[in-house]
């Protein structure tokens, strides 16, 4: 199990990245979901300012109707106490 | 209640103020509290302790390196001093759990994040904690102090003449959709007895082919799969074994208002594990959103089933489903008004034990709607189940979304609630507290985002007594793709809400301006801290409008009740949305064309 | 019935190992004991360090209480066969006759009355040996008990000969000898000499003060001191001060060793009462279980200020290092196991010592 199967529907990384202009910051943006090994990632917000680009990127590691790898640890494989 | 003897031991020599806050609120209930010096050795706390009878004893001591150990020896001596068998040891500091307290044999611990009554009502031995809050919540009910009363007479005379010109107009009318809810009756009745066949049979043949398919044939639409059996069990007994960890509350010395989220995600798995964790962070209630397609097709399909894209689909397993698993206080409301199925939605809705739908005759056939013939007819037919059922109905104003002016909107709302009132339904009003196209292109919310919004709710106000529920979402079109713009615009509006003392507010999620992809979890909980935290700054104070907020609305309700005039001069309602008197291709309004030509008789 | 606990001098320090370890062995042996805490273990992370901790594994027919929020969590399946009423912050605390294995977290009541009753109504349930898991460093409860083993180890401290004086300290403390008639908890502290007379209330701490008056008031032909509760290591100091100075001959009767490790340092207490011995005026409890065992735990969370992270000391040098000159038999069981020794010594026989 990786952590990342934990995460129910989405990812957000926002931080700050110091470009140039605002094509140069998506380009970053994008390029870090691949750095970061999240394969392709979605810009969602993004906010040039001269020195360099607000920025709020989202993964989506669970799409709805996705098998669920968060749902055996959610629910399922694990035996109860039948006191209960 | 026998006032108690607390002993409060500040076992920390620095953190000492959680302990006093709580020694006061114990003295203030009449108990009699000893407070120790800080720097006391702790044989000579327990010295004390052991001197004296005290019922409880109240430990604060913030955790960090070897504290545990000094905790714990702290209890045994306690404990071989014969205190434990008479009193009852509490620790109280910052991370401080249950099981931490377990370990180092506490009867109890709070951190700091546990609410003030908790304390005292485990000092008091009453059963008032956070962890069950949710279990006690009681199923609040927004329609029922009102009672719909059209305070301006010349305005009920323009009601009483539309509703009493659409209900004539209605008679002996009928359509697919209403056929198929009274099929759709007859197979909840017979549950898969004999003659269920042939009702089957008949319902196909008023379903158009995609769905005849998947009843059929089970061909699911494209994106569309069952829930298969391990995946529902897996979620059912998460659910079953979970339960809220320290659940919050929004409001801050209110009860209004209730706080409502959007739920449509696609999967109502997925639906279902977002509700439950917005119950835990002091959600009320849900509104469930269907694919836009549902609304298009006539006819339903049956199963639990998720869906790839946006929107859950409203069958009865999956409604039913839902409703089950959610706290029995939470409400649920299925949005029925868009499209060709809004009786039968009703109708599975309320038998699968929603509390609330969604209704709207005049939004519901404007924009990508229905045929306003179809949607009044198929309407009137769903008001009256609603009202069978017992649930409350909300009418959401978002034709102004495409362009409408308030007062238009507004008055289509009016034309709804009366509706509703005749029909012995519970109708809700549901302005939108928007930033909306007319609103930006006139620039009627330059100065602020107040006005406008306490216009609408005031003019309302003073044309019927009725609940108002502010969506949909509240700060529509105010809110950018950033999260904490998104979050604080909720929030602000939310505490104009509040203010203004409204009934109920639909909230949105950090990611609700994010048009390409489904909303996340942690979205959604940013937009309820931030709105529980704008409640708990605006408390019980208020946000007052600016003076010129009386001019809008006076403005609007003089243009309420001429738009109200116009459409009663209307041959029946249908004509006047045709006719645009409630929203024109000018204000980028157009009558639907789903179901066109469907209505059958009259 | 056998009631054995298993106290740790701190926390970390292979509690639930040992008790892992022990239970192992009696499903081996294909015994079916009770298993109970003074606390809530078993849980997977350590609540204070973070750091992971084995869990408890339960077989068939094995009776163990536990809270009851702690079921839901546990993969064991239970039968409820008592609701004690007895309440911890985890709920209500239940006797499980277990149905099916699985780890179980142990939470059972945390005080010393609660824990007697506990036993009582789990040995008339059928289980023939108690096992009593250890919290922290507490051990008040283990009064009750008939045997303990202690485990220690490097986490209590990573230098063995702290850990090794210690060890040799609670050895002794364990070694005084019991009251040949079974009596009562005194009221008070009870001076028995030609006449008895009680000094003080009882349920107290006993610190140098109390001591001192109570000898003060001793009545003339004074032979025996009975001092129930706990003395602290300042009541203890001077208690063997006025010993030595008045040369007082005789006995003084403590309720048990639990409390005598209660009072503070190990090692304080020890000299104090060893000080006592050799002046003629000897230790004795009431009732004492018998120490049964010593577990040692080279491996020990270590704290840089921030966070915890796993760490061990050089394990054989460290084990043997407590091994000297301690009577008792010393088992790091992880390194070289001996699990069966330590089964024979504290449940087959755990009566003699």
């Amino acid at each position: 199990m990786r952590a990342l199967d934990r995460v129910i529907d989405g990812l957000d990384i926002e931080t700050y990245l110091v470009c140039s202009s605002e094509q140069e910051g998506k380009d970053l943006a994008l390029r870090l979901g691949e750095e970061l090994h999240l394969g392709e990632v979605d810009l969602m917000f993004q906010e040039f300012d001269g020195y360099g680009m607000r920025v709020r990127i989202r993964k989506y590691v669970h799409k709805p109707g996705d098998p669920y790898r968060w749902l055996d640890a959610f629910g399922g494989g694990r035996e109860k106490g039948e006191g209960a | 209640m026998t006032p108690r003897t607390i002993l409060c031991v500040p076992l920390d020599p620095v953190h000492d103020a959680g302990i006093k806050i709580i020694r006061n609120a114990l003295a203030r209930r009449g108990h009699k509290t000893v407070l120790l010096s800080p720097d006391l050795s702790m044989d000579a706390v327990v010295r004390r302790a052991a001197a004296e009878q005290f019922d409880d004893i109240l430990v604060s001591r913030t955790l960090g390196y070897g504290v545990a150990e000094l905790l714990g020896r702290f209890v045994d001596l306690l404990d071989a001093a014969g205190v434990r068998a008479r009193s009852r040891v509490i620790l109280g500091g910052k991370a401080i759990t249950a099981e931490l307290a377990a370990e180092l044999g506490f009867d109890r611990g709070f951190d700091e994040h546990t609410p003030m009554e908790d304390v005292v009502a485990f000092i008091e031995g009453r059963q008032r904690e956070s962890e069950s809050s949710i279990r006690t919540r009681t199923k609040p009910d927004i329609t029922v102090d009102y009672s719909y009363t059209v305070h301006d007479p010349v305005v009920e005379g323009y009601l009483d003449e539309i509703v009493d010109k659409l209900l004539r107009w209605s008679e002996g009318k009928s359509s697919a959709g209403i056929e198929r809810m009274k099929l759709r009756r007859e197979l909840l009745q017979l549950q898969g007895k004999k003659g269920t066949e042939d009702v089957e049979r008949a319902y196909r043949a008023l379903c158009d082919p995609v769905i005849v398919a998947a009843r059929e044939a089970g061909t699911l639409p494209k994106g569309v799969r069952k829930v298969d059996l391990r995946e529902a069990d897996a979620v059912r007994e998460g659910i079953r074994t979970r339960s809220a960890f320290r659940p919050v509350s929004i409001r801050h010395q209110r009860s209004k208002p209730l706080v409502f989220k959007f739920l449509g995600s696609g999967c109502p798995m997925m639906d279902l594990v977002h509700g439950k964790v917005c119950e835990r962070w002091g959600v009320d209630g849900f509104l469930v959103i269907n694919p836009s397609w549902e609304a298009r097709y006539e006819g339903l399909l049956d199963g639990l089933l998720t869906h790839q894209q946006d929107g859950t689909i409203t069958s009865f397993e999956n409604v039913r489903w839902m409703r089950e698993m959610l706290d029995p206080a939470t409400l649920l409301t299925i949005r029925a008004h868009r499209g060709l199925n809004t009786p039968e939605t009703v109708l599975l809705a309320g038998s699968a034990g929603a509390e609330m739908t969604k209704i709207d005759l005049v939004y519901g056939s404007l924009g990508a709607g229905t045929d306003p013939d179809r949607l009044a007819v198929d309407g009137i037919a769903a008001i009256r189940l609603a009202a069978e059922f017992g649930m409350p109905f909300d009418i959401p104003g978002n034709d102004e979304l495409s362009g409408v002016p308030a007062w238009k909107t507004l008055a289509g709302l009016l034309i709804n609630v009366h509706l509703g009132r005749k029909l012995n339904a519970r109708p809700i009003l549901k302005p939108l507290f928007c930033y909306g196209p007319h609103i930006v292109i006139n620039g009627l919310m330059d100065q602020n985002f107040v006005d406008y919004n306490a216009a609408k709710i005031h003019a309302l106000r003073s044309l019927v007594d009725s609940p108002i529920w502010p969506g949909e979402p509240i700060a529509f079109m105010t809110q950018t793709e950033d999260r904490v713009q998104s979050a604080s615009a909720s929030a602000y509006h939310a505490a104009l809400a509040s203010s203004l003392g409204v009934d109920a507010i639909t909230v949105a999620s950090t990611d609700e301006a994010y048009s390409r992809g489904p909303i996340c979890l942690a979205s959604r909980i940013d937009s309820i801290q931030a709105v529980r935290e704008g409640g708990r700054f605006l408390g019980t104070a208020s946000i007052a409008p600016s003076p010129a907020a009386d001019k809008t609305t006076e403005d609007m309700t003089r243009m309420i009740r001429e738009t109200l005039d116009h459409v009663r001069q209307a041959a029946d309602l249908p004509a006047a949305i045709r006719d645009g008197l409630l929203g024109d291709s000018e204000d980028g309004a157009y009558p639907g064309t789903f179901g066109k030509g469907t209505v059958v008789g009259g | 019935m056998t009631i054995l606990g298993i106290a740790g001098t701190a926390k970390n320090t292979g509690k639930t190992t040992t008790l892992s370890a022990l239970l192992e062995e009696g499903r081996r042996r294909g015994m079916v004991p009770g298993l109970t805490g003074i606390g809530y273990d078993g849980e997977e992370r350590d609540t204070v360090t973070s750091l992971p901790k084995p869990r408890l594994h339960v077989y068939p027919d094995m009776i163990a209480t536990t809270s009851e929020r702690c079921i839901h969590v546990s993969t064991a399946r239970g039968e409820i066969i008592a609701r004690t009423g007895f309440r911890t912050p985890l709920g209500e605390v239940l006797i499980l006759k277990i149905t099916r294995p699985g780890l179980l977290v142990v939470a059972g009541p945390n005080k010393t009355a609660e824990l007697g009753e506990v036993c009582r109504a789990m040995g008339k349930a059928g289980a023939g040996v108690i096992f009593v898991d250890g919290s922290l460093n507490r051990i008040a409860p283990f009064s009750i008990a008939n045997a303990v083993v202690f485990a220690t180890g490097a986490a209590r401290s990573t230098d063995a000969e702290v850990v090794r004086n210690e060890t040799v300290a609670i050895e002794r403390i364990f070694s005084f000898g019991t009251l040949e008639e079974k009596t009562a908890p005194a009221s008070g502290i009870v001076m028995h000499g030609s006449d008895v007379w009680v000094c003080l209330a009882r349920n107290s701490v006993h610190g140098r003060e109390e001591i001192g008056r109570a000898i003060g008031m001793r009545p003339p032909g004074f032979e025996r001191m009975d001092i129930p509760g706990v003395v602290t290591a300042e009541g203890a100091h001077a208690l063997s001060e006025l010993v030595v100075n008045l040369k007082l001959t005789g006995e003084v009767v403590f309720d048990d060793p639990v409390k005598i490790l209660l009072g503070g340092d190990p090692v304080l207490m020890e000299r104090h009462l060893t000080a006592c011995a050799a002046a003629g005026f000897l230790p004795r409890y009431r009732v004492r279980p018998s120490l049964k065992g010593i577990t040692v735990n080279p491996a020990y969370p270590a704290f840089d200020g921030t966070v915890y992270t796993p760490a061990h000391v050089e394990a054989r040098a460290y084990v043997n290092r407590v091994r000297t000159g301690v009577r008792t038999p010393v088992f790091d069981i992880v390194g070289e196991g001996g699990v069966a020794e330590l089964f024979d010594l504290a449940v087959s026989n755990p009566q003699s010592s």
